[in-house]
């Protein structure tokens, strides 16, 4: 089985294809999918700043940690949950998107940061307390955070507007109209503006 | 707890059937619009200046004002809105009825806002000869991506550090500081991470700025955001920084959590509607 014919095996499934051909399915999946970003997103980068020593310096970095671990959890789920849903309902426009393999690939690299991390600095946050400077490789670990999720979303972004080659293009466009306000050529959206102005319509 | 929050000053203050009837005329020119019966809508609209100041006058007077207590200033803020909403140039209208003359067609032909339309009439035409094509947003392929990257990561900073002192209020998360201590660490991320997205906002509407007016996903996503932040430094900062109980703490904390997420639920509509 070679890639397209597998990604379209999975697009293929009974709760893919009714998520892709939903009216309002797909919207609300992806709405949950970026407002993980901000009720969650916000705890990794306040994470990150404080073990940088940006930010909530007057609270010890055990407690910033521990408090927020589940509930990065929890975000991570939700929106690893609804990421999946969203990817799997569209793969065969997505695998050989470069933006969508670049996401995927940052996603092993969150597990590679956690494994490189984790022992040293997220399991025992006390002893970064106790250390009169907060040690490098806790700044380090925050720096690479910072960069691979701010990475994600951004690529998460970039997926809608890659344009493949023509021969890949013929086989979706069913999808087009919804990434329509994302990328708009300048005739198109003179047009649209001809229309609603003068059908006068709020 | 006696009553820092103004109710019971509020409650023996006002006529609540004189009150409730104009709340009601409110509601019903806000609904309106919806049932295309806009003319009566805005007669009920204008009538509400004088309900309110039939309620605001006593409030005034027993020292109800907008900086005692948590229903002062819930009640000026969100009142002196409609107010200005129900007298003063209402702006969708008014852009509206613009296109409607820029177009050729009747100024009379949408809208019942005969006031509002003098002041946007200049800002529109020269939106109407704007030229998209010029717009960098709209000529290069790595502009408009780039601003909503900065846009996201803005907006997890934003909402991300209002979240962390909800959570808070809601008793989850950092429990064992004070919200208030939460509040003055973050205020300043919130700030910048607003200006940021905001600014970055801005620029994305450039790129097509009459599109997104008409856009209902957008208007709902810039009614949310423009309650959310006079929330976030009004009723949401107040309870913060005081003493409050848990259950003010939590519901002070889900509306702020339910407002940020209507942002960006709106947001993202914008491209599906």
């Amino acid at each position: 089985m070679t890639i397209p014919e597998l990604s379209h095996a999975i697009q293929s499934l009974g709760l893919m294809t009714y998520i892709r051909e939903s009216g309002y399915t797909y919207p609300m999946i992806m709405s949950t999918h970026l407002a993980c970003i901000g009720v969650f997103g916000g705890f990794i980068l306040l994470t990150d700043l404080r073990l940088l020593g940006w930010a909530l310096t007057d609270i010890p970095i055990s407690t910033v940690i521990n408090g927020l671990r589940v509930w990065k959890r929890v975000g991570f789920c939700i929106m690893f949950t609804m990421g999946f849903l969203l990817g799997t309902s569209e793969m065969d426009k997505y695998y050989a998107n470069p933006y969508f393999q670049t996401k995927m690939l940052l996603l092993v690299t969150v597990a590679v940061h956690a494994i490189v991390f984790k022992p040293q600095v997220y399991d025992h946050p006390e002893w970064l307390d106790k250390a009169p400077r907060t040690p490098g490789v806790a700044k380090v670990a925050a720096i690479c955070s910072l960069l691979i999720w701010i990475a994600i979303p951004c690529m998460g972004r970039m997926i809608a507007y890659y344009e493949p080659p023509k021969a890949q293009q013929v086989l979706s466009t069913e999808g087009d109209a919804r990434n329509y306000s994302v990328h708009v050529s300048p005739t198109e959206a003179q047009e649209r503006r001809l229309r609603i102005s003068s059908d006068g319509r709020g | 707890m006696n009553d820092w929050i103004g109710l019971k000053t509020a409650g023996a203050t006002l006529n609540l059937p004189i009150t409730s009837l104009y709340t009601v005329s409110l509601l019903v020119s806000s609904l309106a619009p919806l049932a295309r019966a806009s003319g009566s809508g805005a007669a009920v609209r204008r009538n509400f200046p004088a309900g309110q100041g039939t309620g605001c006058f006593p409030m005034l007077r027993h020292g109800v004002t907008m900086s005692q207590g948590l229903f002062g200033t819930a009640f000026f803020t969100l009142t002196g809105m409609h107010e200005l909403h129900g007298v003063g140039p209402v702006q969708p209208a008014a852009l509206r009825r613009s296109v409607a003359v820029g177009s050729g067609g009747s100024p009379w032909a949408v809208g019942d806002h005969s006031l509002a339309s003098w002041q946007s009439d200049t800002i529109l035409d020269e939106m109407m000869v704007y030229d998209l094509n010029s717009n960098p947003l709209n000529n290069n392929d790595w502009a408009f991506a780039l601003t909503e990257c900065f846009h996201i990561t803005a907006f997890a900073l934003s909402i991300g550090t209002i979240m962390l002192v909800d959570f808070r209020l809601l008793g989850l998360g950092l429990k064992h500081e004070s919200a208030r201590k939460l509040l003055k660490d973050t205020g300043l991320w919130t700030l910048a991470g607003l200006v940021i997205v905001i600014t970055s906002g801005l620029v994305i509407f450039s790129s097509d700025p009459i599109h997104y007016l008409y856009n209902e996903a957008f208007r709902w996503k810039i009614t949310a955001l423009v309650v959310g932040i006079i929330y976030n430094y009004t009723i949401h900062r107040k309870v913060a920084m005081s003493n409050f109980s848990p259950g003010v703490g939590a519901l002070t904390g889900l509306v702020s959590v339910l407002i940020w997420v209507s942002v960006l639920f709106g947001g993202l509509w914008i491209a599906f509607v």
